[in-house]
């Protein structure tokens, strides 16, 4: 025989069963738009794409590098970026830049490594500047890269 | 629910199911995903093979016991102990919600915090629902019943 289940098991049973439901849709919205998010990213690096913009000027022993990067906000969360010099070495300035994009909007990343004198800086001890971007779906996620941008300068820029 | 009469057979097949069902959940897919991860990302210190089968075998055996002492008072803590189990289980395996990679040289750091409360307040929620219950029809079926005419 089964027994008759009381109201409080069956309220907590329905509480049980809303915040699955909670849980299932956040991750699928935070899903679906990390997925949009990096889809649109990618299409900055597609052919023929103005995307992401690079330039290196070079005045005597002096040399700037520029970036300028259009990201799109595909997604349904606000989207931050950031881009920034991890302790740059002397003769080193790095402008850090971070914007926070709504949905279905885009903003332009810019982002400047000036270096007094690159020789002088390869010669030293090479150069070795670690860079470090963030993006992030406000308020759930973030992901952080830091690669050396130092063969970007010394490698040559477009 | 408490106090419900519920056949040994019931229960037996209850109990193997749940079993099963675990040791895939807790114990067979993390334990892939570890090992896949591994292979590669061989530069990463994926903690998730070492502990897997402990917290795995402690979830499947708690539920198990739950589900062949389901009617009974004594499954209670059962129920309670495996769903605490899951969330801190969940809470290592995903290192709090902090991960951090490295590959090529290029450092890669992932912050989801937020995402792992999320997932931990279902079980978290199993865990105070599974006393609370328990007391609230305790409650329920010592009051007396109402005349009836």
């Amino acid at each position: 025989m089964k027994s008759e289940r009381t109201t409080a098991a069956r309220s907590m049973r329905a509480v049980a069963l809303a915040i699955t439901l909670v849980s299932v849709v956040t991750f699928a919205a935070v899903g679906y738009s990390a997925y949009s998010d990096f889809n649109g990213f990618i299409s900055n690096f597609r052919t023929g794409s103005t995307g992401i913009s690079a330039r290196t000027v070079a005045q005597g022993q002096a040399a700037t590098l520029y970036v300028n990067a259009t990201v799109p906000n595909d997604g349904l969360f606000p989207l931050s970026v950031s881009i920034s010099c991890t302790a740059p070495p002397a003769g080193v300035t790095c402008t850090s830049s971070s914007l926070t994009i709504p949905p279905s909007t885009s903003g332009v990343l810019r982002f400047q490594i000036s270096i007094a004198n690159v020789t002088e800086l390869q010669n030293a001890a090479g150069l070795h500047l670690n860079g470090t971007a963030v993006a992030g779906l406000v308020p759930f996620a973030s992901i952080s890269i830091t690669v050396d941008l130092g063969s970007f300068l010394t490698g040559g820029g477009s | 629910m408490i106090g419900e009469k519920v056949s040994l057979e019931r229960r037996v097949a209850k109990a193997s199911l749940v079993a099963v069902f675990n040791a895939v959940l807790w114990v067979l897919l993390p334990s892939l995903l570890g090992e896949t991860l591994s292979r590669a990302l061989p530069s990463t210190p994926l903690a998730i093979p070492s502990f897997v089968y402990a917290f795995g075998a402690a979830i499947t055996a708690l539920q198990t016991v739950a589900a062949l002492t389901e009617g009974m008072a004594v499954s209670v803590p059962f129920t309670a102990g495996a769903y605490v189990t899951e969330a801190y289980y969940i809470w290592t395996a995903t290192s709090g919600g902090n991960l951090a990679l490295s590959v090529s040289g290029v450092s890669f750091v992932i912050a989801f915090a937020p995402l792992v409360y999320l997932m931990m307040v279902p079980p978290l929620f199993g865990a105070l629902r599974a006393p609370i219950t328990f007391l609230l029809e305790e409650t329920e079926a010592s009051r007396p019943a109402p005349d009836v005419i």
